[in-house]
């Protein structure tokens, strides 16, 4: 029987020497990642597999690995894979690309034990050979960009808008962060879904470096009202997404009726979430035909639809600033929302622009 | 602009007893009925007056539509003001503040019946046709649309969405048929207290640390006196975002509810200080959570103003409790507290002229475990002094901040400490130019973070870091064009043993074109250049859009494209384009042919890479009672 193992063993040895393709080691870049327990965080991460081939015989391969694992449990990754063609000899190293979502329980699970591991298996489609790599997570007060909150609202604070055609209509994303990092965003459209798909195309980007505990808001250029249809509206991180992989941010969805009569009045200053005082000037693009323009405040009391008016200002030009009548009913730390209506000689509206919201206090 | 008086007597006690004397006689004064374009006299003997004067119609500033003709004050509002009553009411600018001088009523000529007919609206538009996706055949059956409800009196209103769609990526809910939003409200005022309640969405907004900005579906009530000095508000809600027709009351789920209160009192006529309490408590997930977890807040305020409004200042404290787990084993409760405060101050008072200049400063100090369920976007974890200044002129906007925070506040004793600064100018300049400078403004602005390590526990590597942001823009627009340009860099340097740094570029342009009623064209285009730590890659995004009617309000064709080239690492390249011939054979229904073709990162029917997309779609637009 000793002889026997010893012929077999050997079969085997030269049977491994005669495989074509191995993966071989794996690793992860970055090796380790600070996480802020804040809220939630997404994890950009380059694994690096070797694959080394000895079978001098140009060949597909596909790296796959079918989901990753959190050392304290939980979370796990989902299938990430790559097929390539290689020449036939060497060592190749293949990269695979993640984006993993750590949430907001998850991250205050790892704050307790401080510190734990995110780790993946790699293999090949034909031998037996796989290769593990980990990132190390630390939970770490700043660390990278973590997201507290996450809202995506219209500009009435609502989640869904039916609009007539060519009705201004625009979006804000609320992000309270923590951490460091330059946060890189797209708004994204996909739309009207009857006639051009569910794909999703960008119409801004967004880039800005975002510092500490703080909240941000972004505004939506104007959305696309102009083609009738169901349209639905997304604030992405990090670009595009990978093929198969989903986050879990927000979605809205909109409506464009047919036959709107009312034109975009489109705003210039102040931006949105500026502070509302004495200095704040307003200003808009002037419409053809108008008398007179209505620049009113709105309280945040109502959301869905526009809240109750808390003061107004007509003027005669594209620009306003406040007296001291208007500004005592907008005193105090509330929130407050503005808009400005354009009207013809006759008082018939022409234009109407999104509602913007202002700062309350700080 | 302000109405200046030229007096003979001037701003004397003669001027303020006038004053007094026109306020006795002409408070209330009815001036009859307002026809539409027509204009108002008011009876104010103008000769008496000096210092500026302000007319509001009820809330509305009207004072630029106010002129002197031949000695008499003449009122011409421009914007429609509605049928029923309204008050003049008309200020004099005296010392440090405007005081009322005269009061008018008047009746706009849209009458309502008395106020007690209720008005129904409904706006849909509904589709029915087929397309196919690389030769596959589905059918497309949707309607959506919006019904609004309300009384001549507006003590009753509402309003509902909808959306029936056979596409699921479309759909609320995984539901072929459903709601949106939804919301109706009752109003009662004139009596002792005015009430409001209103049933499902809504924004609420009590106070700045523990009931803020929340946007949920539930119940609320308001009572308010007329003068507003006493106010109590409660609600219930659910605790998370919901659209659709499941929980539709949003008390249905007692791990996903949350209630509250508050209570506001001004107990000093001549003063606006108020005082309030706020009290919350819920159950449901936070922002980013996967488990519902249960808590509970109290909060009480104060805010007011001196100077005659010249200063403002308002403060909050806040303690909440938040368990993540709802009671669960693996997390305990945790006690956070928030004080977050603020003053600010008009420099120039009125006296500046063109000129405004405000200036503020604030103390926030909110612990890391602090979390309200009514309040998901507070920020955490840090104390912070912030100092603010706000500047206008007549072509200049300058917003000035700077705040210095010390992060891990309330964390444990073994995480790092950092200081993390940030200041940040932000301009905005009305060229107001000739020629092509006209109608020009430009955009201009820097923000520099940087953050210092104050503690660190051993093995904590430095994090330091310093980044610039730099942006400029420019718009520009006429009658029939208007185009913006903008440009972006971003530095962000890593001070650390990591140094990761980044260098970023980004510019954009954009611009739309409408010369005639027949044809609209927009375009947009965007270079970005990125250089991080161990990568580089370029984007490329250009995007057009046109609309022609070849023949108005019959025959319309319109086209859009995007594409998008990028090296960014996790980035696919992309390109989008459809086109729409549509045939309004009625002035409420049309017919539309289309065709798309979505490439790699856009095209995500099919699951092939690339869809190619057919319609034929008949479409109809219902209204009733609008």
């Amino acid at each position: 029987m000793t002889r026997l193992v010893k012929i077999l063993t050997v079969l085997t040895l030269l049977g491994f020497a005669g495989v074509a393709q191995a993966v071989t080691s794996a690793s992860s870049n970055p090796a380790s990642f600070r996480i802020n327990d804040a809220g939630q965080s997404v994890i950009s991460i380059r694994w690096q597999v070797d694959v080394s081939l000895t079978s001098g015989t140009p060949t597909t391969i596909l790296v796959s690995s079918p989901s990753g694992a959190l050392g304290i449990g939980g979370i796990s990754g989902g299938m990430i894979s790559k097929s390539f063609r290689h020449p036939g000899t060497g060592i190749v190293t293949v990269t695979l690309n993640e984006r993993l979502r750590v949430d907001r329980t998850t991250a205050r699970r790892i704050s307790q034990v401080g510190t734990t591991t995110y780790a993946r298996t790699f293999a090949d489609n034909t031998t037996l050979g796989t290769a593990t790599s980990t990132v190390a997570l630390q939970i770490i007060s700043g660390g990278e960009l973590s997201f507290r909150n996450f809202a995506l609202r219209f500009d009435d604070d609502s989640l869904f808008r039916t609009v007539g055609q060519n009705q201004a209509l625009t979006a804000r994303a609320i992000l309270t962060t923590n951490g460091h990092g330059t946060f890189r965003g797209s708004w994204e459209i996909s739309g009207p879904s009857a006639t051009q798909g569910a794909g999703f195309r960008p119409i801004r980007r967004v880039r800005q470096v975002l510092a500490g505990s703080r909240k941000t808001i972004f505004e939506s250029p104007q959305l696309p009202t102009d083609r009738v249809g169901i349209y639905r509206l997304r604030f992405i991180p990090d670009g595009n997404v990978p093929r198969g992989q989903t986050e879990a941010f927000p979605v809205l969805t909109y409506s464009v009726l047919l036959n709107g009569d009312v034109a975009q009045l489109d705003l210039l200053a102040p931006q949105a979430g500026g502070r509302l005082n004495a200095a704040s000037r307003f200003e808009w693009r002037s419409v053809a035909g108008a008398k007179s323009y209505r620049l009113e405040f709105l309280s945040a009391g109502a959301g869905g639809v526009a809240g109750d008016r808390l003061a107004a200002m007509d003027v005669k030009s594209n620009s306003a600033r406040l007296r001291g009548i208007t500004l005592a009913r907008l005193q105090g730390d509330r929130l407050v929302y503005w808009r400005v209506t354009a009207y013809d000689g006759n008082g018939q509206k022409l234009a109407t622009s999104p509602i913007r919201r202002a700062g309350g206090g700080f | 602009m302000a109405i200046r008086f030229s007096g003979k007597l001037g701003k004397t006690l003669f001027g303020l007893g006038l004053s007094i004397w026109l306020t006795g006689q002409a408070m209330a004064q009815d001036l009859g009925q307002l026809e539409p374009g027509s204009a108002l006299v008011l009876p104010i003997d103008v000769s008496r007056l000096s210092g500026d004067v302000a007319i509001e119609i009820d809330d509305i500033d009207v004072t630029e539509f106010a002129s002197i003709v031949n000695g008499q004050l003449v009122l011409s509002p421009g914007a429609p003001l509605g049928g029923g009553a309204h008050r003049i009411t008309v200020y004099l600018f005296q010392g440090d503040d405007y005081e009322v001088i005269a009061s008018y009523s008047f009746t706009g000529s849209d009458q309502g019946a008395g106020g007690s007919g209720a008005h129904v609206g409904v706006e849909a538009t509904h589709q029915l046709g087929g397309r196919t996706v690389n030769g596959d055949a589905e059918e497309i059956v949707n309607s959506t649309g919006t019904a609004d409800l309300t009384t001549d009196d507006n003590s009753l209103t509402g309003n509902v969405d909808y959306i029936a769609t056979s596409r699921s990526e479309d759909q609320i809910n995984g539901k072929p048929v459903n709601i949106g939003t939804y919301f109706l409200e009752y109003k009662r005022s004139g009596g002792v207290v005015d009430f409001t309640g209103r049933l499902g969405h809504q924004s609420l907004n009590y106070d700045r640390a523990l009931i803020s900005n929340v946007n949920r579906r539930g119940v609320s009530f308001l009572f308010n006196t007329p003068d507003d000095r006493f106010r109590f508000g409660a609600f219930s809600t659910r605790s998370a975002d919901a659209l659709g027709i499941d929980n539709i009351s949003g008390l249905q789920h007692e791990n996903d509810r949350m209630a509250g209160a508050t209570l506001a009192w001004q107990p000093f006529s001549g003063n606006d200080l108020r005082l309030s309490a706020q009290v919350y408590d819920g159950q449901g997930i936070p922002n980013g959570g996967l488990i519902s977890g249960s808590g509970d807040g109290v909060s009480f305020g104060l805010e007011g103003s001196l100077m005659a409004g010249r200063l403002r200042y308002g403060g909050v404290y806040g303690r909440t409790e938040f368990d993540e787990d709802g009671g669960g084993v693996a997390f305990q409760s945790q006690t956070g507290h928030a004080v977050l405060s603020s003053v600010e101050f008009d420099v120039f008072g009125h006296d500046g002229g063109s000129r405004t200049l405000t200036v503020g400063v604030g103390y926030e100090v909110v612990d890391d475990n602090y979390y309200s369920l009514a309040n998901p976007e507070q920020n955490v974890g840090a104390e912070t002094f912030l100092f603010t200044a706000d500047y206008t002129a007549d072509k200049l906007s300058l917003n000035l901040t700077a705040d210095t925070q010390k992060t891990n506040e309330g964390g444990p004793a073994t995480d790092v400490t950092d200081r993390i600064s940030r200041m940040s100018v932000n301009g905005y300049y009305d060229v107001q130019g000739q020629g092509f400078w006209d109608t020009v403004t430009l955009r201009f602005g820097a923000i520099v973070d940087w953050q210092d390590r104050l503690k660190s526990p051993a093995a904590q590597a430095s994090a330091d870091y310093l980044d610039m942001n730099y942006y400029l823009g420019m718009d520009k627009y006429t009658d029939t064009w208007s185009w913006s340009l903008d440009y972006d860099f971003i530095d962000s340097n890593d001070i650390s043993a990591f140094n990761q740094d980044t260098i970023l570029h980004n510019l954009r342009a954009n611009f739309d074109y409408e010369p005639n009623d027949r044809l609209i064209l927009n375009g947009s285009g965007e270079i970005t250049y990125e250089e991080a730590s161990t990568d580089e890659w370029w984007k490329y995004d250009v995007g057009f859009g046109a609309q022609y009617a070849i023949v108005p309000d019959k025959w319309l064709f319109s086209i859009n494209a995007n594409y998008t080239d990028t090296g960014e690492p996790f980035a696919e390249n992309g390109g989008a384009f459809s086109s729409d011939l549509t045939w309004r054979f009625n002035p409420s229904a049309e017919l539309v042919l289309s065709a798309a073709y979505n490439d790699g990162a856009y095209a995500n029917e099919s699951g092939a890479g690339h869809d190619t997309i057919f319609g034929l779609l008949l479409r109809a637009n219902t209204s009733i009672f609008q």
